[in-house]
Formats: structure tokens, sequence, C-alpha cells
């Protein structure tokens, strides 16, 4: 008993000129919709990008620009699997964590003499893994995510804590710190290497969503379980790997951060758990599943670290941050990511 | 049989409650020294009740959670310990007064946010969560305060009788009372599947924003509880709890999607949580393996109830045939 | 086009009256001059082809949604339903299309659910429990233990619980909406009779059905509706089954979707696509052997609840078969992959649920199980998609403004017509459909009858489950029945009628004496 149903007569084509023709008035309106749903994240991210221009005296620079991109690059990352993960109706509370032990790890092995590239490839397998279970728990133990993904994120991060005792030494290839510093280029391009990084993966995000054979499982994965299952969709396969992307991108994410400070720290992750959630939601990714994409998540990572640094801008101390991130958040969602009244879904 | 039917949800939490009281046993003799039952249960009070707290919002559906329990206990804890001390206002009536009053409005934010303005639970929830982090520190910036006297004898004994069980017996009573009235009922059919509730005509907002008021209500008492545990401020202490609440309902047997289950399992769950404690406490264990311990435990219990759920789900297709 | 308002006297004491209602979702107009008036004391039908703005009235009526104009007067007063519980309190009750049945409550908190407040109970214990006795006792099933959860229930007996919990309260006007589908007959008669002894009481049911049979047997006066607007309300001697069906469709000849598809000339020699051997859903039950060859139609049969089911699922390899074995070409079929290896493709019932995408493309609906014969390298482009949903749109028949919309703006009918394109857009060798045309409106109908047997025609073997019986006597070569999980006859095209198939579902089938089962 869907409302938004157009209830038209079986035979009742939208175009007036009849049969299956695709009237070009029609889909010029559907797409101009699409388009306007995608956009309103993108204006509210331009809009503040000017609030703050002219709030914080001083503000407009290119090193102030430069480190919202690499504020939001960062953020950007490890939303990846946040927004795949949401699509197929789960939630993946363990990036947090998952960046922690990327964080340390990196560190650990480089300080300790492996080679950058041995030790980066091993994180992702480990942190590939994790994602695996993530997934195979989630999925064919038909475990709720939320909680199974917060109980593996407790398991990570307590591992680390147990393995280091909370003292972490080592150091990272100074380019590193390199792409993650906002004087950093990448080869020919004057932007830190993290900037880059983001580009080539929302890139590879926005292909994998809309030309890849994965990409349209994960929709209808997430817009109706058991209808898929029963079209054939491979379910198993298909959470299985949505995690695994997510927590590579999240120890991707942790690696790149431990060139932001030289010391190691399993909290690294900690704000990146409301933020990638909000990113998701802001952008205007539906928690039903099934609706939404990366490429608004783009826009809300923007939204969110716009109103980060609004809020250091304007001379919040840290609590205060806090306080008013949380209620601008639930402003923004409360604007325009609502729920469907109960009465629409009957 | 009528309420065993209703519980038997939580059987398996329960005869798990049995098992970590006999291993508590074997590890240290002490632990049957009724002189310690004390302490146990001062220990274990914030555990049950933020569990209990966490309960009415995940039975409410659609997604529903309350992170921000745990946060907003923190906050009682310092508003308590710094901004009512320092007024003067120590007296219980104030102190109780005060705290449940912020536990009503919190819930009341949380409930209209999501069942009027219908911004999705784990959103709204992790707001507040954000909003009161930040406003225990900003009362609260380091560790310290002074709970009043008589909270931190609620920590202790009444002629031998821990201070505790009437607290506990408190909550029971008044739960108890709110399952005779319509009230659960309507709950768990606004969660097992909120269009059939509305279309029957049950006020689907109005019972998931008491729902949400029961959450911040229950928080703000486990504020108390650690308060008096504790004997002091910390804005730091209340944050945890969250995880520790939904790790308790979904041990607990409650359906995380809402519609199934009740606050005994959940309580159980907590007492659960606090004793595997207890015994890594015993055994000498590092704190820190106690998250791996803890998340071990949870995906275990997930797997299991998942397992009773399907069978009950085979044995019920079997019977519709 | 014919339409003639049949007079009917214009009574100062109407119960309901509803005048130029409308009502839009976006720019689909669902209800346009919509007209109603309910007489206390009488059985009205409502009848409509699917999308005819039926279940936009009665969420009107009942308080779900409200309309953008119009006037609905209740009682000689005007009334506007904000809520549910608005509607209720008026009086007026309304049992919906969807069983809302609640597993997890017991049968008795699932029949008073809605009647207190937040927290106030309306009613003592004891109270309600008589009640809840008193509303069973109606539709005779007192016997139904009321502290069993309500998911331990059959489909039947569930939506007897929706239509007692309506019951419950004070009302003068019932409404059901489509809520006798999972009835067999008996519970069915039963509750006729009961809505018969509400008439003599006064008060007034209104009824929404796609069985023309209930219409005319039961209905005092019938109100058609097509695309948004009223008809004609028909008296009980006027509403006949050819009446009503000629106004109700807006195109000439949707009467020809009775008995035009039998109009099928094949070949049903073709190769053997499925092979039952031994089959049986219980031990002591008399094995099946059977083939479905290429080409042919096989119909399945039975009472809710019978088999029938689960014979479907085990062809569709989405349940072990329990005695003996379904096999194709290439193997025995025990799993989904099995089924998918044999180019087996299955329509599961419930469209809503387990059949579309609702916020996806009708691109994405129909091409999902297709994707992997598509891509190359797990890659496949847009445009591929599109083109292939289009070409098996047409192929389908779906009307459709855009492949790029979404299916949920489709109708009932043309979203089952996707899902047909769906299955054949993975090429398959069998088709095993469950039910697919319930509820579908009668022109969307027509063209799946003449989708599936030109199918038929090309070679494709269809296994074929269906609750009406002249489509079964329509469509099919052959038909098994099922009576108490049981095969109880496999009725050839010579001997197929609708009174051997009653007669067969009922366990009373007298087989003809010479019958070849795989003539």
């Amino acid at each position: 008993m869907e409302t938004s149903r157009i209830e038209s007569t079986g035979g009742v084509c939208l175009n007036p000129n009849g049969a299956t023709e695709v009237g070009d008035d029609v889909k010029g309106r559907k797409a101009i919709g699409r388009w306007i749903g995608v956009a309103i994240p993108f204006l509210i991210a331009v809009a503040l990008f000017f609030v703050i221009n002219v709030i914080i005296p001083g503000y407009a620079n290119l090193n102030s620009f430069l480190s919202l991109l690499l504020l939001a690059s960062l953020l950007g990352l490890a939303s990846v699997g946040q927004t795949l993960t949401i699509i197929i109706g789960g939630f993946d509370m363990s990036i947090p964590a998952v960046m922690g032990l990327a964080n340390v790890l990196v560190s650990l092995l480089y300080g300790a003499g492996v080679p950058i590239w041995v030790a980066v490839g091993l994180i992702i397998m480990l942190s590939m893994a994790i994602g695996l279970m993530n997934g195979f728990a989630s999925r064919y133990l038909q475990l709720n995510p939320l909680v199974v993904t917060l109980a593996m994120g407790s398991i990570v991060l307590g591992t680390v804590w147990a393995g280091t005792h909370g003292e972490v030494s080592g150091s990272v290839p100074d380019w590193l710190v390199a792409s993650v510093s906002v004087i950093g280029s990448t080869g020919p391009i004057p932007l830190p290497g993290v900037v880059v990084v983001w580009a080539v993966v929302s890139v590879l995000a926005l292909l994998l969503e809309n030309y890849t054979v994965l990409g349209r499982w994960i929709f209808a994965a997430g817009a109706n379980p058991r209808a898929a299952e029963i079209a054939g969709v491979p379910m198993l396969f298909v959470w299985m790997s949505v995690y695994a992307i997510s927590a590579v991108m999240a120890a991707i994410t942790g690696i790149l951060l431990a060139g932001f400070s030289g010391a190691a720290d399993p909290t690294v992750g900690a704000s990146y758990l409301f933020m990638t959630v909000a990113a998701v939601v802001v952008g205007g990714t539906a928690l039903t599943g099934g609706q939404g994409g990366y490429a608004r998540t783009i826009a809300g990572c923007f939204v969110v670290t716009e109103l980060s640094i609004l809020l250091v801008g304007v001379g919040l101390d840290q609590p205060g941050q806090q306080i008013c991130l949380g209620i601008l958040i639930v402003v923004l969602v409360a604007l325009y990511g609502r729920d469907r009244p109960l009465s629409m879904r009957l | 049989m009528n309420w065993l039917r209703t519980h038997s949800y939580a059987a398996p939490v329960l005869a798990a409650l049995v098992i970590f009281l006999i291993l508590n046993a074997l590890a240290s003799p002490a632990f049957l020294d009724p002189d310690n039952w004390n302490g146990l249960l001062v220990g274990a009070a914030p555990f049950i009740i933020i569990a209990m707290a966490q309960t009415p919002a995940i039975l409410s559906g659609d997604g529903g959670i309350d992170m921000s329990v745990g946060p907003l206990a923190g906050v009682v804890n310092a508003l308590v310990t710094v901004t009512l001390m320092s007024r003067g206002w120590s007296d219980p009536i104030s102190i109780i007064g005060c705290s449940l009053a912020v536990g009503v409005v919190s819930g009341l934010i949380n409930g209209v946010l999501i069942a009027v303005v219908r911004v999705q639970p784990i959103i709204a929830t992790l707001g507040t969560y954000l909003v009161y982090q930040g406003l225990a520190v900003e009362i609260l910036p380091m560790a310290g305060g002074t709970a009043p006297e008589w909270l931190r004898d609620l920590a202790g004994t009444y002629a031998g009788v821990p201070g505790m069980v009437f607290l506990f017996a408190l909550i029971a009573a008044a739960w108890l009372l709110l399952e005779r009235t319509a009230f659960k009922r309507n709950l768990l059919a606004v969660g097992g599947d909120a269009r059939a509730a509305y279309s029957a005509g049950v006020n689907v907002a109005g019972v998931r924003i008491l729902a949400y008021v029961i959450s911040g209500v229950l928080a703000a008492i486990a504020g108390l509880a650690f308060t008096a545990a504790l004997g002091s401020g910390d804005p730091r202490v209340g944050t945890p709890y969250t995880l520790t609440s939904i790790a308790s309902v979904a041990l607990g047997g409650v359906a995380m999607t809402g519609g199934r289950g009740g606050m005994l399992g959940a309580a159980a769950a907590g007492a659960l949580l606090f004793l595997i404690q207890t015994l890594c406490t015993l055994a000498q264990v590092s704190i820190f393996y106690l998250q791996i311990f803890y998340g071990l435990v949870l995906i275990v219990a997930l797997a299991l109830n998942a397992g009773a759920e399907r069978a009950r789900h085979r044995r019920l297709a079997a019977q519709v045939g | 086009m014919n339409t003639t308002i049949a007079p009917h006297s214009l009574s100062n004491a109407a119960l309901l009256e509803v005048r130029d209602l409308r009502r839009s979702f976006g720019e689909t107009r669902a209800l346009d001059s919509c007209t109603l008036m309910l007489q206390p004391g009488e059985i009205h039908a409502l009848v409509g082809e699917n999308g005819s703005g039926k279940s936009t009235l009665i969420k009107i009526l009942s308080g779900i949604i409200c309309s953008d104009s119009g006037d609905v007067a209740w009682k000689g007063a005007s009334a506007r339903f904000a809520k549910p519980r608005d509607a209720q309190r008026a009086g007026i009750a309304t049992v919906f299309q969807e069983t809302l049945v609640l597993p997890d409550l017991s049968v008795h908190d699932n029949i008073v659910l809605g009647l207190d407040d937040v927290v106030r109970r309306r009613s003592g214990q004891l109270r309600e429990a008589q009640l809840v006795r008193e509303a069973l006792a109606v539709l005779g099933v007192a016997t139904l233990d009321i502290e069993q959860d309500a998911g331990s229930l059959s489909l039947a007996n569930r939506q007897l619980v929706g239509i007692a919990r309506s019951l419950l309260r004070p009302w003068r006007l019932l409404i059901l909406d489509e809520s006798t589908s999972a009835l067999d007959v008996d519970d069915r008669d039963r509750l006729f009779a009961a809505l018969r002894r509400f008439r003599s009481d006064g008060r007034t049911v209104l009824f929404v059905s796609h069985r023309m049979d209930e219409v005319t047997s039961l209905a005092d006066r019938t109100t058609v509706l097509r695309s948004g607007r009223t008809v004609g309300t028909f008296a009980g001697d006027e509403a006949t089954t050819e009446r009503l069906l000629e106004v109700m469709s807006s195109r000439e000849g949707a009467r020809a979707a009775e008995g035009h598809a039998a109009a099928h000339s094949r070949a049903a020699n073709g190769p053997t696509v499925l092979t039952w051997s031994e089959f049986a859903l219980k031990t002591g039950r008399a094995p099946l052997s059977l083939e479905l060859r290429a080409g042919e139609i096989l119909g399945v049969a039975g009472l809710e609840g019978h088999g029938q089911v689960a014979f479907l699922e085990c062809a569709a390899g989405r349940r072990a078969s329990p005695c003996g074995t379904v096999a194709a070409e290439r193997g025995a079929i025990h799993s989904p992959r099995d089924a998918a290896r044999a180019r087996i493709a299955f329509l599961p019932r419930d469209r809503k649920t387990e059949g579309i995408f609702a916020p996806l493309t009708v691109t994405d609906n129909i091409t999902v199980s297709g994707l992997r014969r598509l891509a190359r390298w797990g890659l496949v482009s847009r445009q591929q998609r599109r083109r292939v949903a289009v070409e098996v749109g047409r192929n389908t028949k779906v009307k459709m403004a855009s492949p790029d919309s979404p299916i949920s703006s489709l109708s009932g009918g043309n979203q089952q017509k996707a899902l047909l394109g769906r299955l054949i857009a993975t090429d398959p060798q069998a088709l095993v459909l469950n039910d697919p045309l319930r509820g579908v409106d009668l022109g969307a109908k027509r063209d799946c009858y003449e989708v599936l047997a030109d199918l038929a025609g090309k070679g494709m073997a269809i296994l074929l489950l269906s609750t009406e019986l002249a489509e079964l006597c329509q469509l099919c070569d052959r038909v098994v029945v099922f009576h108490n999980q049981g095969v109880e006859a496999v009725i050839g095209r010579a001997e197929l009628s609708e009174q051997a198939l009653i007669a067969a579902m009922f366990g009373k089938y007298h087989k003809a004496p010479d019958v070849d089962v795989n003539a």
C-alpha cells in the first residue's frame, strides 16, 4: 500500500504520445529532479564555504583552502566504506578501530625497519580480513551489523592496546608526512598526496557504483534483501566485499593519518565514527538502504569538515565545538534528511 | 505460564549469568562472603541500569537506539558533583529532582527529534551524544567535585541491606507497574511493525517519545548510581557506558530491530558484563584484554541468539505449513 | 464510452457521502472527482482495476492520508480524519489489504491493539479477553488459542485476526480492502454470513474485491471506479459480471481477458525440461512422476496451505525435495544454484516484499538477475543495461515513462510485468511462477496471458501456480492439484474445468478412467 506509487491505470502512459517510447519532457524532468537531489548538499557545501570566508577574518587564502581539502579528503576516504555499508543496509562501527590499528602498525613496522610497502601491504591484508569477518558475521550468521562491527572494533582496539600497552614508538617515512601536509605536492600536481588519493578513490567509487555488477548488486541488496536473494544476487559475496572495502579504506586513512602527527595513536579514529556517519547522512544517503551514493557523501564530507572549521574559527573550545557540531548536524538532517512519515509508508 | 512465555527470550542470558556467578565464586572464595556483596552491587548497578536505559529505545524499532545514554549519565554526574553541590543544593529532593528532570528533558528531545521531526535515531542520539559529552566537560573540565553525603551512603548499607537494593526495588516496581498498563504492548507493537501499529490506531509518536523519555530517566538514574559509587565527578566516566548498554541489550536477547524482548534480559546481561569484568580482575588480566573479551562475548552471544531465533522461525514456518 | 450511472434513491439518511474527492501524488491524479454514497444497512462493493483509486479512497476514509479537495460527509456532518485513530473514533473500521498482524504479539494483544492510549488501558483484562473471544466467535474461529503468538498462525487465521481487530470497536462502517485473499472457502463463507448479519443490524460494509463472484453474490450495490473517477453505482441486479467488467475497463475488449489466451496452439512435445520422479512432499503420500516439456504450461493448484507452494519451491531449488527428486537435464535440483544452472527462473509470490526493489529504476529491476550475463570482467555499462531493459520491457509489455524512472512509479500490473521481464532477461529454459497475476488488474492480466502464451509458443516450459481457477483453465495444458500435502490429480487439457479443479482441491476428484498422466 505504497502511496508514492503512481496510481495510473495499468495502461496509461505518462507520455501523451503513447506507446513505450520515452517522452523527452518526462525524461528531462526526471533527470533534473535527480540532479537537484544530489545538488542540495553540494550547494550547502558551497554556501558554507562563503559563510566561513565572511565570518572568519583572514580565512580566504590558499593554505586555508588546502587544509579544508585535506581534512575533507581524510574524512572522504574513511567514509567510502560507511557509504557502501549503509547502502546495503548495514553500518560499520569498526572504522575507528581499524584506523587506529593501521595507524599504530604502520609506525611500528616502519620504525622496526620493515620496508614501507611491505608494511602497507600487510596492514591492508589484515584489515581486509577484519572486513571479511564483519561481512561474514553480518550476513552469513545474520547478526546485527551495528553490534557486530562495534564488537569487532572493540576486539581490534583491545588487541592494539594489549599488544602495545598504550605506548607506541616508531616512525613514518617523510613522504607520508608530506602527503598530509598542506604544503605537500604530488609529482607535478600542487596538491598534497591525500587529496590526489581521494580524487582517484572517488572516481573509482563512482565507477564501482554505476558501472560494475557488484555496484548494482550493492544497491539491490540494500533496497530489498529478500528480493535480491531470490533474484540471484550473491548476498554473502556482496556483504563481504563491501565490508572488506570499508576496512581497507579505513586502514588507508589510518596510515595516512600516521603522517599527521609523529606519534602513533590507537584512538586516532575516535572522532571519525560520528563524522563518517554524519557525512553519509548529511549527503542524503538514506539509512534504510538502497538509496544514495558516494557522490552525495563527497558533498557531505565538505559540509561536515566546513562545520568543524567554522566552529574552531569562531573561537569555541573543544567541548564547545563538540556541542555545536552535534546540534548543527542534527539540524541539517532535520532540514532535509528526514524519514518519510509513517502514513506515507502504508 | 504466561510470564514464562513472554520472558523466554531471557533464558540464555540468565543461564550465562548463573555460570559466571559460579565461575566468580570458584575463582575467589571471597566472592561468596556477604560482606562483599554490597561492593559487588554498587559496582554492578551502573551496568545494570544503563542496560535497562537502552532497552526501551531499541525496543521501539525502526532503527531505534539511544547513543546518548552514556554521556547523559556523565552529565548528571558532573551536574550533581559540581553545579548542584556548589550551589548548596545537596539535599536528596533537589538532586534527585534535578537529575530526573534532566533525564526527562533529554528523553523528550531525543523522542521528539525521532518521532516528530523524523530524524533517524542513530543520527539524533549521536548528535545529543556529542552535545552531552561537550556539556560534561564544560561543567567539569577534569575529574573532581564531590558527591553529597547521602548519595555516598547509598553505596553503603542500611541495617545490613545494601542501599542499591532499594534503588533496584524502586526501578523494578516502576517497571512492573508500567508493564501492567498498555504501554508495554504498544511499545512491542510499534517496535515490531510501526505501520501495523499506526493503522490499528496506536499513537506511534506518543509511544516512541515515552520510550525515549524512559531511556533518559534511567540513564540519569545510572548517572546517580555511579556518582554514588565514585563519590566524585569525572566528565569522561559516562561515555563508555553507551557501548556497554548496547552490548547488554544484544546479549540480553532483545531483538536489535525492536519489538521483541524486555528489560529483564538487558539487566541480566548488564550484570553479566560486570561479572566478566570482576572475573578478569580476579584473574589479574590486563584491562586491555577486557575489551577483547567483551567483543568476543558479544559476538558469541549474538550468534547464539540468532541461532535460537532461526530455530524458532523454522518451528513457526513448519506450523504454518 | 458507455458510462451509465444507475439511478439510486438519494435518501437523506446517507451514512457516508463522498463528493468530488481529489487527491494527487506528485503529478499523478490518484483520485479525480470521486463520488460515493453509503446507506445504513447495506453491503457495498467497490471495484475497479488496480490503480483506479480504490486504495487511495479507502486510505482517505480511514484517516491514513488526507484529500486535496472535496467533501466527506459522515452521518450528515462534514468530516476530515487526520489519523487512523480519528476515523476509528468516528466509527469507521478498516481492514487493510496487507495483513498487518504483529507476529511477536499474542493473538489477544494483536486484536486489542490500538484500543488503548499510550499508557492507559481502555478496559480491564477480563473484559478485554471477553471482547476478543466475542470477535473471534463472530468469525467462526472461537477455538483459536488467544495466548499464542500471532506468528504461529496460518495466513488465513492471521487475516481473520486482522478482521477481528476491526470488529472490536463500536463501528458503523466496516471497510474490507481485499482482505479475503488468503481465506479458504469455508472461512470466507463464514465471514460473508457475518457481514450479512451486520447488515441486518443496520450497519454498513464497504468491500473491495477483484473477485467478481464475491461482488455479485454479496453486494447490494456496487460502485465502479476508473482512473480515479466514479463511473457509476449499480444496484445488485444490474451488477452482472459482464457489465461491471465492461464499465471498469478503460479499453475496449478488456472483457476478452476472460477466455482469450486459451487460443494457443502449441506443440507440447518438445524436449523434457524438468522431471519429477517418485516425488512426494511427505512420506506416505502417493508419489508423483511427471515431466514438464518445453513449450508446456503446467498449472499448479490447491487450497491455501495444501502443499502446492512447497512443490513449486522444490522445482525452483528453494527447498529440498522431501521424497524423490526433481531433476533437469543436467541433474537433480537441490539448491537455487542448481536451479540457476539448469536455467530455471523463479518468480516469488509477494511482489512487494520478495519482488521489486522499490527505490531502484525499472532498468535495475529488470536487469538485476541477468547482470552476470551482460557483464564482461564484472563491468557493465549503463547504456547496455538500459538497452536490455527497454528490449525486455517491450517483450513483456511493460508500460513505463522511461527505463530510468523508479519502479515504484509504475502500476502494480506493470511492476509484475517488469518482474516477468527480469526472469526472461536471464534467458531461462523454464519459468516457475508463484501466483504471478494475483491482484493484477484486468488489462495487465491480459497482457501477461499473451506474454506467457507467446513464451510457451517459443518453447519455454512454464510451471504456473494460480489461485484463479479460470486462469488455470485458460492457460494450462495440464494442472497438478494438491490436496492435504499430496497430489490429488493431474488434470489434462481435455478434462480441465473449474468444476474438476474445485473437486480435486477438496479431495473429491474422480479421475476419468483412461487418462495418461504424461499425455
